[in-house]
């Protein structure tokens, strides 16, 4: 299952300290590490918290004296920690943490959706998306490397239940192999009682904006942080991702744009249109943040049609990966209007006939007359 | 060098008050960082609030009348240091080994451990301290030159001589029977309290010095007159006289009261009772008396005039004389016996039904008209209850409802005598006993030393009392402080006050008993060990378990949790003493290590 593989990732991570507290659909995710470490398989320490607020406090003392930290949350779990999100970024520290995506409540569910993981977006953590319970093993141990690199916390990202309930068959790279790939982390300036610095207080506006800009720099970074570390990772045992992944996009004319597990739902309905000699691909979606602006701005120009399939809703304005893509392409000349299809909320299956209704609606779409569309709305 | 390098090199004595300033971003470190230590910071100063540790009254403590630290001696239990549990107990009371079988442990009661799944297994607890620690004869204090006669050696003068004697007066016992105990050696049979452990704790006071001597009825074979020689005497002669059904036919053969038959037994003596006993009465005589008749090859039936419920005898008792087959015929009183002879035949009885409850607060019962029915029997047993004869008390003695009147010291109307147990209005149990020989061996001490006795009480009454902590009159009378190594708050410390997230639910410990089979082949006259005890102690593992379960309330146990919980790293383990220290220079007060204190041993103080 998908939970089972971040487990198994943060295992041959060699996290240090782990702090959770129980949420559907992550639960078993933590339930493995904490057995993991009364088995004695993991030397880490496991601390059972009263709320995901605490979970991420945990990560963040821990992180701060130096430590290699892993939590995991779902939705309302993940609000909660909103505060905690960004005081881990602004206090650089690399803690990585999955996130399972669940939709808001109410109403009460347990399903996928995106805009949980998607309302964070400010909080300054990068958001790496994966399709298959491989990614979500191999970007849980590329996340330590990269965070750490840089000093920012990341979140892997995957579906409720789609993944996280989800029997694949992954190969878990042996810990050797990961070892070499993932030396411990060396935190240059930490708690220490040794020497008793303060962290994290009062910074005077003579050098805030400063601070920010310091924040944002590593940001710009991250980029090429994430390409060199998935590219060794590719290297080291050969399984290759990008920030983005096209999918028969090369000489496609309809570009459907794709996050997560829907993404294997549209290569199923890609390769049908492909068949009939249309020409349909896939720009695969993986990091929000940072967001990968030219590379979007590249695979997207010259193209008929581009499509954004959203499992998420920001209420008022619509889907967020449509608007992050028009943000980024604005005034790029070739780029046609982005169309942004609402789909799959609160767990409704996103099914091939879905993709199919959005792709032949997509290609009546000359330009953009509505900010976004519901597909298959019960009326 | 830029100021970020220096940053990184800086020496962190360096006090961060000390201003940098950087010219810019290349300049400025990626995190928020002090530019200097921060130790100048005591963040105590924000402080308005402080925790300390300060121990409370766990409720068991005062739920005892004997006021036995239950707490203190469960705790070494569960360290495995039994000597110093048996050593602790014996603070309080010289018979822990008749208490851990026969006591009805109210202390159980009063257990907050009640209100979340069941009571910890005290009495089984107090039994095994007995068992497995070995007894050590407690301290005599110099010798006072005062002397005191106790008259009776049930738990109330066997209590009183032994507080008595450690202070450091000359006791004698005169006790009419032969052998020394009361109702505890010629009343609860020996399946329920083993003779050679009941003489065993009365060695213990002969070793201290007590003189015993047996075969003395004062008023009697020794006057009251000879009693002056003493400057205090205490009477704890207990209540012996069976109370008559009143019902004609009463004086025939095979008619006999509860406490003679269990008296008869116990001093060896043969006792014929025929086929069919039939016992009168629903309290502990008449269990006692009904399971010993068992053992004596009869069948035996107890007839009791209210409802089980209703029952004075302890629930254990009658479950136990259940499972040994004594049959129960429940409201039915005897209305006359049947005689042939002048031998009982059989017993005329009526039903009975239960009206309004009466003043005892138990429902009344009331004969219905034309119910008689007739049981044959071989043998009656009477147990309706027990009077005290006073016909052998001193003239002048004030006795008042069956009982000698005397005031909170125990003081009787006459100021060289005091009294207690049974033979004063108070509940008759060995513990109320046990707890009238303290406050009278108090009593008599102020007397004799001319010293306030309400002031004494005011020092050594564990919370809400009645109960009395000797272990404070003691240091008490020779002025001295008890250093506790907490300092203790005198309340009692209530279960609403515990923090029930460091505690799980989990089964109640239970001691073993001879199985029935075994206790019946025991039964008939010819085995061996007729009455062998019936109760089993607890193993050592099933008393860590059951010693585990206790809260320790109101107790600091050095868990550990208020030094884990600290956010500020301000609690600290002493590391050559008891307990934990807090630092004042950087404690905040939040409160953290109170709120997570399991068992409520610390509070927040303003300053
Ligand atoms: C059969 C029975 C079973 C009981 N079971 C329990 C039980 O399981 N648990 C419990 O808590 N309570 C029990 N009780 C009650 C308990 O035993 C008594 O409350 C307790 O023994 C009273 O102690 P005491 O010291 O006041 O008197 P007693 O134990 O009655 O002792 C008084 C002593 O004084 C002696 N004496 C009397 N007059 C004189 C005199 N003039 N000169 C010298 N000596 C004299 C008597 O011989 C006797 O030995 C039971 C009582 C009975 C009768």
């Amino acid at each position: 299952m998908g939970n089972h593989a971040v487990s198994w990732g943060v295992l041959r991570s060699r996290a240090q300290v782990i702090a959770a507290y129980p949420i559907t659909p992550q639960t078993q995710i933590v339930e493995e590490l904490s057995e993991m470490c009364a088995d004695g398989d993991l030397d880490a320490t496991f601390i059972k918290v009263e709320s995901e607020h605490s979970a991420m406090a945990c990560c963040i003392g821990a992180a701060q004296a130096g430590a290699r930290t892993f939590t995991a949350t779902s939705a309302q779990g993940l609000a909660l920690m909103h505060e905690l999100l960004h005081w881990a970024s602004g206090a650089r520290l690399p803690i990585v943490m999955t996130d399972v995506n669940r939709a808001m409540a109410p109403g009460w569910s347990i399903w996928a959706d995106q805009l949980d993981s998607l309302a964070q977006r400010d909080t300054g953590w990068m958001q790496m998306y994966c399709e298959s319970n491989q990614e979500v093993f191999d970007l849980t141990v590329c996340s330590y490397k990269i965070a750490e690199q840089l000093d920012l916390p990341i979140m892997v990202v995957y579906d409720a239940f789609l993944l996280s309930h989800t029997s694949e068959v992954v190969d878990i790279t042996d810990q050797g192999p990961i070892d070499d790939f993932l030396p411990p982390r060396q935190a240059e300036l930490k708690l220490d009682p040794g020497k008793p610095y303060a962290f994290g207080s009062l910074v005077m506006p003579e050098y805030y904006y400063e601070m920010r800009y310091k924040l944002q720099e590593a940001m710009e970074r991250a980029g090429g942080v994430i390409d060199s570390v998935l590219e060794e990772w590719a290297e080291r045992f050969g399984r290759k991702y990008g920030q983005v992944e096209g999918y028969k996009l090369d000489d496609a004319d309809i570009v459907l744009v794709t996050s997560g597990t829907t993404t294997s739902t549209t290569k199923y309905m890609v390769n049908q249109y492909r068949e009939r000699g249309e020409k349909v691909g896939i720009l695969k979606m993986r990091t929000l943040r940072p967001f990968p602006v030219e590379r979007v701005r590249k695979e997207l120009a010259g193209r008929k049609r581009v499509l954004v399939i959203d499992k998420n809703m920001s209420p008022g304005l619509g889907g967020v990966w449509a608007q992050e893509l028009r943000a980024a392409t604005a005034h790029i000349p070739d780029v046609p209007p982005i169309q942004c299809y609402i789909a799959g909320l609160g767990g409704r299956d996103i099914r091939p006939e879905t993709v199919r209704d959005v792709i032949e609606h997509g290609k009546t779409q000359e330009s953009l007359e509505k900010e976004y569309h519901w597909i298959q709305l019960k009326n | 060098m830029s100021e970020k390098e220096k940053l990184k090199n800086m020496d962190p004595n360096r006090n961060a008050h000390e201003k940098l300033s950087f010219s810019g971003i290349s300049d400025l470190p990626d995190i928020v960082i002090s530019t200097g230590h921060m130790t100048w910071n005591e963040t105590g100063t924000w402080r308005y609030m402080k925790p300390r540790y300060r121990n409370l009254v766990s409720p068991c403590v005062v739920g005892c009348p004997n006021g036995q630290d239950v707490e203190a001696w469960i705790r070494l239990i569960s360290e495995g240091r039994y000597d110093e549990a048996l050593e602790k107990n014996m603070e309080e009371s010289p018979i822990p080994g008749v208490c851990g079988r026969a006591c009805f442990h109210p202390c159980e009661k009063s257990c907050n451990r009640a209100q979340f799944d069941r009571s910890v297994s005290i009495n089984n607890l107090e039994r095994f301290l007995s068992d497995h620690g070995t007894r050590k004869v407690p301290k005599v204090a110099a010798a006072t030159a005062k002397s005191v006669a106790v008259v009776g050696s049930g738990p109330a003068g066997l209590a009183c001589a032994y507080h008595l004697r450690r202070m450091g007066h000359a006791v004698t016992i005169y006790e009419a029977a032969k052998e020394p105990g009361g109702v505890l050696r010629y009343g609860i049979p020996d399946y329920r309290l083993p003779r050679d452990m009941l003489a065993e704790e009365i060695d213990v006071l002969k070793k201290m010095g007590v003189e015993i001597q047996c075969g003395v009825r004062v008023g009697t074979d020794v006057t009251w007159k000879d009693m002056e020689r003493f400057d205090r005497v205490f009477l704890g002669t207990g209540v012996h006289v069976s109370r008559a059904l009143g019902i004609s036919g009463e004086d025939a053969q095979g008619v006999m009261s509860g406490l003679n038959l269990l008296k008869k037994v116990a001093s060896g003596e043969d006792v014929e009772l025929g086929e069919r006993v039939l016992v009168i009465g629903g309290g502990n005589t008449a269990i006692d008396a009904a399971r010993t008749a068992m053992r004596l090859d009869a069948k035996v039936t107890i007839l009791y005039r209210r409802s089980r419920e209703e029952m004075p005898a302890h629930d254990d008792e009658v479950t136990a004389a259940e499972a040994e087959g004594v049959v129960f015929q429940m409201l039915a009183a005897p209305s006359k016996v049947v005689t042939e002879n002048n031998r009982v035949r059989a017993l005329e009885c009526v039903k009975v039904k239960l009206g309004q409850p009466d003043e005892s607060g138990r429902r009344r019962p009331i004969v219905i008209e034309g119910s008689n029915f007739t049981v044959p029997c071989d043998t009656v047993v009477t147990a309706v209850g027990e009077l005290a004869d006073f016909s052998f008390l001193p003239d002048g003695l004030k006795v008042e409802n069956g009982a000698i009147v005397v005031d909170d010291s125990l003081k009787t109307s006459n100021e060289r005598y005091f009294a207690g147990g049974d033979v004063v209005e108070q509940p008759h149990t060995i513990v109320n006993a046990l707890a009238a020989g303290k406050r009278a061996a108090i009593g008599i001490d102020c007397s004799l030393r001319g010293g306030s006795f309400e002031e004494a009480l005011a020092n050594i009454t564990l919370a809400t009392g009645p109960a009395l902590s000797m272990r404070q009159y003691l240091a008490y009378r020779e002025h001295k402080k008890i250093e506790e190594k907490v300092p203790v708050v005198n309340e009692i410390c209530e279960y609403e006050t515990l923090n029930m997230d460091y505690f799980e639910q989990s089964e109640r410990v239970r001691k073993a008993v001879v199985g029935l089979t075994e206790r019946m082949q025991t039964m008939p006259a010819s085995a061996p060990n007729r009455f062998k005890e019936v109760e089993l102690g607890l193993t050592e593992e099933q008393a860590a378990k059951a010693a585990d379960r206790c809260f320790h309330c109101g107790r600091c146990i050095e868990c550990d949790n208020c030094y884990i919980f600290c956010p500020d790293a301000s609690v600290m383990p002493k590391t050559d003493e008891f307990g934990y220290a807090i630092d004042d220079y950087h404690c905040k007060g939040c409160g953290v290590c109170v709120h997570e204190c399991p068992r409520n041993a610390m509070e927040m103080v303003r300053e």
